[in-house]
């Protein structure tokens, strides 16, 4: 009897070994002459674009079956109209991998209904990068360093494109917990058009990640004078002498609960530009594209053309991801009640 | 002196007289056949094609490698003109423009010479943008930075008015037109606090409404407006697209010809490419609508437009391929890319491990590499016009062809065009819609390229209009740029007033004039049941708008203020515009008609019934088609509904509607699936069987 049962046993294991097998032939076949379509939530020669296009160049060659990989903007809202598409419209295929401000994560934590999904749901490749929010101002406004804006009674104008966003957020948290004066001004597409706003001196200023500022905002970096860019305060360690200097956010609030405040919005930074499949991806294609994901970012062509173009990358596996949203979404009352600004409230009674 | 040097050493770069110009050309020759056919497809978009070129840039020198994307770029708005002129079809969003005149010359017979036209000036026009670049480079700066929020709002208006006040005889029915276009840009997510405006969810659900969270696609909207018209009246007249058979004069060098007679305008409507290509943030798309506007505002005759004018060909086929050399100033210059496919190209900087800006315009580092793409933009739109003219006059003979062999194509590429949008059927249905709007507005004489220009314009005059606010309170009325825009804007729309003042005046003298034979003027009757019809579309109008208050006073504008504040400063004039184009239709009874009104080609009389029945059996079809391809995918459906189409609808012999089968499939299956890979879907029988 009990052979017999070792043996029922045995045969069951080897099916499902065979049928793992095959499945995993399947999934090799795949993605042959297959299309991969990553949706960037941003408009194009941004930070999100210029690094997911870096990425797509070269991740084919580590996913059995080689798929073409093509790149596209869906641009809008901050990347909220991306997110909801992985989230909700794009089939769970493995084919399409989108590619949002990971900051949504946090705005659906604190109740924003617009954001149709929970960061547990959705499927996380990796990122390429962590975060470092950083605040920068040109030139011309005479502010040298953040004691400069803090003590200054001039109206500095921060662009930004929309709530949900570090162009947005990070200026509005830094006036609620640092004390800063930044009026920010709303509807700039992307970063691209700000930086050309700030060469108008139509905004003074903006806040948003060093890894892509550094790369896209190079030429305003290096220029001389009023018409130069100067990075004022950041957040964690870029490991670049550029802004090493900086004083960190962290370490000029001052209270508790400013600075809990603070941490939990900040919390999202720990992966940055993420890569992302809709709810209900086979595991076997999560797992695929995460391997190749990971291999990406150690391609020597892909790291010779990041450095070459400097961009930053500092890898953030999958499994870490979802260990940070799971933080995210245990995020303490108190200081979702204090983020609660973050999220529009309706105006009006019904 | 130095310029100068790297002036001419970027021309030698890229010729086949030395090792390094032999290998630019034979790439810029590579690119620019991608580009070609890029063009000539409407499915396929240049930067898409532009981003799967990518990757083979790596193993080249700079110079190579901008000679082969910027070879397929710089060509794609002068061959996206031939589908527009032939078939109605936008070959590339950037090229919509083209058909308003184009597709007409096309149906009087005049398909060579309105192509002629449209290459030739393309040809100026590329020329003059890469000239423009070549001299906006010292002074670049300022001309990029001239433009703040509160200008590019009045860009805009300006845009919209220019293009609105085209409409002729019903200057109600423009605005309303282009009041509607910028209702379709608030579709969506609002640009500053992502509210959804007008998702009509409770209509469509879930997911329609979240289909609309991205806005309305303008290529599914313009593909819909322009195409599926003359696809139903190609159709229903039968015969070729081509009505008549004008000879010589429909021929190719006197295309070439006009484009020189109209110099001033070719010149101007360059100008107004180039300067709106360097304007990061608008995109390719208003330049050629601009252009086109400006084509029709400086005519003496503005009757002409719309159903053939040469000026009409010229204007947007200079302007289109102007853009392309201002569109590269702000990627050199700064870094910023003005559109997608720039975007893509500043890719390619990164690859090359160049930083856009100052080194572009240092003579120690790169100024001969920017010198090379103004020669590269010249010499491949010289190479494209050239074997373009070789073929021309054959490639016009194809609206000679019967109307029923070209049908089954052309409504497989325009839902191709749609699908290829998102890759969704959404954008199909899109298509059908706009396709119906489009065929009626065209019935009752309502002006398409207004809602266009709405639709192309709104989200960017929305965002700035607020930013404007935001930064300067009210003052932003009172910048000397907005100014100066404001008093375009009344020139605009006062100086058309004014020539049809002398016109009239002019009548009135040659009236007075005895020994002048008198115009012939008699007013006829308009037969109540057509003004009922009128009206009735009219009101359609009326509908939307006040659809448009009702959300902004009860539907999302309730909570939301913000978000509803555009709607209202649109939607207000919009619903009295279009109430006074109401009470115009059903207030007029008689018309006017002169004897010296512009021929229109001869149309060939159908008897009613027989166009009843052939408008029914076009309008199955084209559900038909629709249907097939959701239900089998389009490499089927490019067999059995092409098949169908010919043998049953078209009752043409076996063996040609055979022939015309295998050739669409091989076009479809060969061209698409098998060398483009274009994400086809599988049809939903497919899905059922467990196929896909």
């Amino acid at each position: 009897m009990m052979k017999r049962c070792l043996t029922l046993l045995t045969l069951v294991v080897v099916l499902a070994l065979a049928a793992g097998a095959s499945t995993a032939a399947l999934g090799e076949e795949f993605y042959k002459g297959k299309t991969i379509r990553f949706i960037v939530g941003f408009s194009p020669g941004g930070g999100y674009d210029t690094y997911t296009r870096a990425a797509a160049r070269h991740i084919s060659k580590y996913i059995p079956g080689n798929p073409v990989p093509i790149v596209q903007n869906m641009t809008g809202a901050g990347s909220l109209i991306a997110a909801n598409y992985i989230a909700k419209r794009a089939k769970p295929d493995g084919l399409t991998v989108g590619v949002w401000n990971g900051a949504y994560v946090l705005q659906q934590v604190l109740g924003d209904r617009k954001v149709k999904f929970r960061g547990d749901q959705i499927g996380w490749v990796g990122a390429p990068v962590k975060g470092f929010p950083t605040c920068a101002v040109m030139g011309y406004t005479g502010l040298k360093r953040i004691q400069d804006v803090m003590k200054s009674g001039k109206r500095i104008k921060i662009g930004a494109t929309r709530a949900g966003g570090t162009t947005h957020d990070l200026p509005v948290i830094l006036n609620r917990t640092l004390g800063t004066n930044f009026d920010v001004i709303t509807g700039y597409s992307g970063t691209a058009t700000i930086r050309i706003a700030m060469q108008k001196r139509e905004v003074d200023g903006a806040c948003w990640g060093w890894e892509s500022m550094s790369v896209t905002a190079r030429a305003m970096l290096d220029a001389k004078g009023d018409d130069r860019l100067i990075p004022i305060l950041t957040h964690d360690d870029a490991n670049d002498p550029e802004i090493k200097h900086l004083p960190q956010v962290a370490d000029l609030i001052k209270g508790e609960d400013n600075l809990a405040t603070f941490r939990a919005w900040v919390a999202q930074y720990a992966f940055q530009r993420p890569l992302s499949l809709p709810p209900g991806t086979p595991k076997a294609r999560l797992n695929t594209l995460r391997k190749a994901y990971a291999a990406t970012l150690k391609d020597p062509q892909f790291l010779a053309e990041a450095k070459k173009s400097k961009l930053i990358i500092k890898y953030v596996s999958g499994p870490e991801i979802e260990k940070h949203v799971a933080t995210l979404l245990a995020t303490p009352a108190k200081a979702k009640e204090a983020l609660q600004f973050l999220v529009r409230k309706k105006k009006k009674k019904k | 002196m130095e310029y100068l040097d790297s002036f001419y050493s970027g021309l030698i770069n890229i010729l086949p007289f030395s090792t390094q110009g032999q290998s630019s050309f034979l790439f810029m020759l590579l690119g620019i056949s991608i580009g070609f056919v890029v063009g000539l497809l409407p499915g396929l978009g240049g930067a898409t094609t532009l981003a799967l070129m990518l990757p083979f840039i790596y193993k080249m020198d700079p110079t190579t490698a901008f000679a082969f994307l910027l070879g397929s770029n710089a060509v794609t708005a002068t061959t996206g003109d031939i589908t527009s002129v032939l078939f109605g079809v936008p070959g590339e969003g950037i090229t919509a423009a083209t058909i308003v005149d184009g597709h007409p010359m096309a149906k009087k017979g005049e398909a060579g010479r309105a192509l002629g036209a449209a290459l030739m000036s393309s040809l100026v026009g590329a020329v003059f943008g890469a000239f423009a670049l070549a001299l906006a480079i010292p002074l670049v700066k300022p001309l990029v930075l001239s433009i703040g929020a509160a200008e590019f709002f009045m860009l805009a208006i300006v845009g919209i008015t220019f293009v609105a006040s085209l409409s002729g005889r019903n200057i109600f029915k423009g605005l309303t037109a282009g009041a509607l276009g910028l209702v379709l840009a608030m579709v969506g997510l609002d640009p500053i606090e992502s509210v959804p405006r007008f998702t009509l969810e409770p209509i469509l659900g879930e997911g329609g409404g979240l289909f609309l969270w991205d806005g309305v696609a303008l290529v599914a909207v313009t593909v819909g407006l322009f195409a599926i018209p003359e696809i139903v009246d190609l159709a229903v007249q039968e015969g070729a697209i081509a009505k008549q058979n004008v000879g010589k004069l429909g021929g190719v060098w006197q295309g070439v010809k006009d484009t020189f007679i109209h110099w001033k305008l070719v010149l101007r409507c360059s100008a107004i490419g180039a300067y709106i290509g360097l304007l990061p943030g608008l995109g390719g798309g208003p330049a050629q609508w601009i252009a086109y506007a400006h084509a029709v505002q400086s005519s003496p005759d503005k009757e002409r437009f719309g159903k053939g004018a040469i000026e009409g060909v010229l204007g947007p086929g200079a302007a289109n391929n102007s853009k392309e050399g201002g569109s590269l100033v702000p990627t050199i210059a700064f870094g910023v890319p003005g559109s997608v496919s720039m975007a893509i190209l500043l890719g390619a900087f990164i690859i090359q491990g160049i930083v856009p800006g100052p080194d572009l315009l240092d003579p120690d580092k790169y100024l001969t590499l920017t010198f090379s793409f103004v020669w590269i933009i010249v010499v491949s739109n010289i190479i494209t016009v050239a074997v373009c003219f070789l073929f021309l006059n054959q490639i016009a003979k194809i609206t000679f062809v019967k109307g029923t062999y070209l049908i089954p194509f052309l409504l497989l590429l325009v839902y191709l065009g749609g699908f290829a949008v998102k890759n969704s059927f959404g954008d199909m249905a899109m298509v059908l819609l706009f396709g119906t709007l489009g065929w009626f507005m065209v019935r009752f004489d309502w002006q398409r390229p207004p809602l266009l220009i709405g639709l192309v314009l709104g989200n960017i005059a929305e965002s700035n209009l607020f930013i404007a606010s935001k930064i300067y309170g009210l003052s932003w009325l009172i910048r000397p740029g907005v100014i100066l825009l404001f008093l375009l804007l009344l020139s605009g729309i006062l100086y058309p007033l004014y020539q049809n003042y002398r016109e009239k005046q002019k009548k009135i003298a040659a009236r007075l004039d005895a020994t002048q034979k008198p115009r012939s003027e008699t007013t006829e009757e308009i037969p109540k049941r057509t003004r009922l019809y009128n009206s009735l579309f009219a009101l359609f109008f009326v509908l939307i708008f006040a659809y448009v208050l009702r959300e902004v006073f009860f539907g999302f504008g309730e909570d939301e203020d913000r978000a509803a504040l555009f709607p209202l400063i649109i939607g207000i004039p919009g619903l009295i515009l279009a109430l006074s184009a109401f009470g115009k239709e059903v207030f007029t009874t008689t018309k006017v008609v002169t004897d010296d009104e512009v021929p229109s080609w001869e149309e060939p009389d159908v008897e009613p019934d027989v166009a009843r029945q052939r408008m029914i059996s076009i309008i199955m079809w084209t559900l038909g088609f629709f249907f097939s391809i959701w239900f089998v995918g389009f490499i089927y459906s490019s067999v059995i509904a092409t098949f169908l189409y010919l043998k049953v609808g078209g009752r043409e012999p076996w063996l040609m509607s055979i022939f015309l089968t295998i050739v669409a499939w091989l076009f479809f299956y060969g061209l698409f699936d098998y060398m483009l890979h274009l994400p086809f879907p599988d049809g939903q029988l497919q899905i059922w069987l467990g196929w896909a």
